[in-house]
Parts: C-alpha cells; structure tokens; sequence
C-alpha cells in the first residue's frame, strides 16, 4: 500500500488550549505539539480513516485553496503525526 | 532533568488527561482535584498547580498503579514515603511533569470518604477528558485541610471566608461525615477544642512553625488508631527518606550519599533532642 493509500486514525491524545496557542499531546504518556498556523486546520479536518488525499481535500475546502497547492504540506504534517503517534495507520 | 517544554498549565491539564485515559483503560473510579479541577470560582483566586492530583477509588488503586507501570510515566516517592500520612505516590512524565495520585487524603478519614466525594462529582472537561471532580463543597473541604497540613492562609480565605454561612454549614456537616472535624478545626484556628484528640498533637504540629520532627513523629504516633501502626511509623522514622533526598539532589545517591543521610540523620535527631531538653 502507498503512503498515499493508507488509511489513519487518531490514537488517544489530550487538545490544550492555552494563551492563544493549541498544543495535542499523545497519551498516556506524549509526546507533545504545539499546532501551529495550517496545523490546527489539518487537526481539525482529519477524520478517522481518511487517508492523505482525503484530508487534503478537506483542508482545501476549508481553507478555500486547491488541493494540489497545499497536498504536500497536509502529507508531510500527518507524516510528522505519524512518526510521533499521534496517528497511527489502520 | 531534561527541561520540559509545554507551558506548566497545559502540562497539568495535559495531566489529568492522561490519568483519566488510564483511569478509564483500567476500569478505575478517579476523582479529579485541585488545580484545574477546582471550580473556576476557587481556581481563579489560586496561583497555577505546579502539578496535578487525583484520589483514586481505594479498591481500584491496584489496577490503576498497574496501568501506570506499563508507561513512560516513573515512580518518584512511593505511598509509604511520600508523605507522613503515606497517602500519595508521585509520578514523573519527561513531557508532562508531575502527578500525585492519592489513595487517601489526610484529614478526610472516614472509610468511604471516596465513596461520598464520588457520589456528589460532576464532570469537568480536562484536556478533552471527562474528569469526575468532588461537589463544589468537598472542593471547599479538601483546600481547606490541605491549608491545615500545609499552611494556605489564602485557600481559607476561598474556601471559608469568602463562603457564605449556608455553605458554611454544609462543608461542617460534611467534614462531620467525612471525620475531617479536627483537620477542618484546624484550618479555621479552632484545633483547641479538639484536645483530647488522639490527632490533636499531629494537627498542632502542622500549625506551628516551631515544631520538631520529634513532634511530628509523635504526633503521627499518637494519630494512629492501632498499635502495629505505631509501631510501623517508628520504625521507618529511623530510616533516612532516599526517595525525598533523591529528588531534591536530581540524581541518584551514591554510597557516600546515602551513607551521609544516614549520619545526618541521627545528628538531626540528637540535636532536637537536645534542643528540647535544654
């Protein structure tokens, strides 16, 4: 299956929000990130088993954007939430 | 100690939320206090925790110190060194920072006092967890005699002074019910009344500034209902607190260290003594 093709889902995760900033942390036991700027929207797209071109789409709806301008910031993003596990592939 | 990067508040709620995910993992009733537990009308007038508390169900503590072995979270102090009254085991996370899981909490000494505080909870949105937090009352109770053991002129001002005399009654009639009468007294500057108190001695050492470890030791002998228990107090009074000196020097102790702590102290003790003595 390409990176692609594979389907995610959120692990468990507590969502701070704090003097304006937005942090998620794995649980029970982290890591932690700070969501800064597109990453709060793609946090917030994403929907359990949606795969990168999906969430893709959604953010550029919501955003008002083409998807192909923005697909490569959406992938690697969920790249980095999978490689701290925030989000695992199904 | 790696240095931690989230802002503390975030932190402690952070916290809580992982506690709560265990608590649920491992079937365990957890009830959220203090620090952003609190109601915002007490919490507004409190300085940010520098950690968080929760007071597990007492016939759950196992399963749920279980789920917490199986983490990155690390035992500091355990529940027999952690404190004079053994209530709590702290807990470390490199990205969260500290928790202090109660299996009881000192001055509320009726059996089921869990069972009360649990019975009037309500949930409280902690880092995207429901958490079970006390009765806005038994929050009001629990401040006020922590104050008691650790001094807080500012939580009895929250929790007491600031309380009208209809909520003034109920946190009487339960710290009446939770047999937390001497602990509340204490609190409140009235601890005389409770002289023949077998804790009386224990309560008036946390209030006085003046008072020796040999009060204390003392006091918590005298506090105990059963002998064993007493008896169990003493003994562990000989041995130096490695957990509490380990965590205040940020490394472990070497031999020499240790070796040190034991010297300390005994001179420690020899010098109270002769202190009271002259």
């Amino acid at each position: 299956m390409t990176e692609a093709a594979r389907r995610l889902r959120r692990r468990a995760y507590a969502d701070v929000e704090h003097d304006g900033d937005r942090f998620v942390a794995r649980l029970p036991d982290g890591p932690a990130m700070r969501l800064v700027g597109s990453a709060g929207v793609i946090w917030d797209c994403f929907v359990d088993g949606a795969t990168a071109d999906e969430v893709t789409a959604e953010v550029a709806g919501a955003v008002g954007l083409a998807p192909d301008a923005i697909a490569a910031d959406v992938t690697h993003f969920l790249d980095d939430l999978v490689r701290t596990g925030l989000l695992e592939v199904t | 100690m790696p240095e931690l990067s989230l802002p503390l508040p975030v932190r402690v709620r952070m916290t809580h939320a992982a506690m709560q995910f265990l608590a649920d993992e491992s079937g365990a009733d957890l009830l959220h206090i203090k620090g952003p537990a609190l109601d915002p009308e007490l919490a507004a007038q409190r300085p940010p925790s520098s950690d968080a508390d929760v007071l597990v169900r007492p016939a759950h503590l196992r399963r749920f110190i279980r789920a917490l072995a199986g983490t990155e979270w690390s035992l500091r102090t355990r529940f027999a060194t952690g404190s004079a009254f053994e209530h709590a085991a702290t807990y470390w996370s490199e990205v969260f920072g500290y928790v202090d899981v109660h299996r009881s909490f000192p001055g509320l000494e009726a059996p089921d006092t869990f069972e009360v505080l649990w019975a009037d909870r309500h949930p409280v949105d902690l880092g995207g967890y429901a958490c079970a937090v006390p009765g806005q009352t038994a929050q009001r109770l629990i401040l006020l005699v922590h104050a008691a053991r650790s001094g807080g002129s500012r939580d009895v001002g929250i929790a007491w002074e600031q309380a009208d005399s209809a909520e003034r009654a109920r946190i009487r009639q339960l710290a009446e019910r939770l047999d937390a009468e001497i602990a509340l007294a204490s609190a409140l500057g009235d601890l005389e009344q409770f002289r023949e108190h077998r804790a009386y001695r224990l309560w008036r050492t946390f209030a006085d500034p003046s008072s020796t470890r040999w009060d204390e030791l003392r006091g918590r002998v005298e506090a105990h209902p059963h002998l064993l228990g007493k008896a169990g107090i003493l003994v562990r009074a000989l041995v130096p607190n490695f957990e509490h000196l380990q965590m205040a020097a940020g490394h472990r102790l070497s031999r020499r260290d240790r070796a040190y702590a034991w010297q300390e102290r005994y001179r420690r003790a020899w010098r109270e003594l002769r202190h009271r003595h002259d």
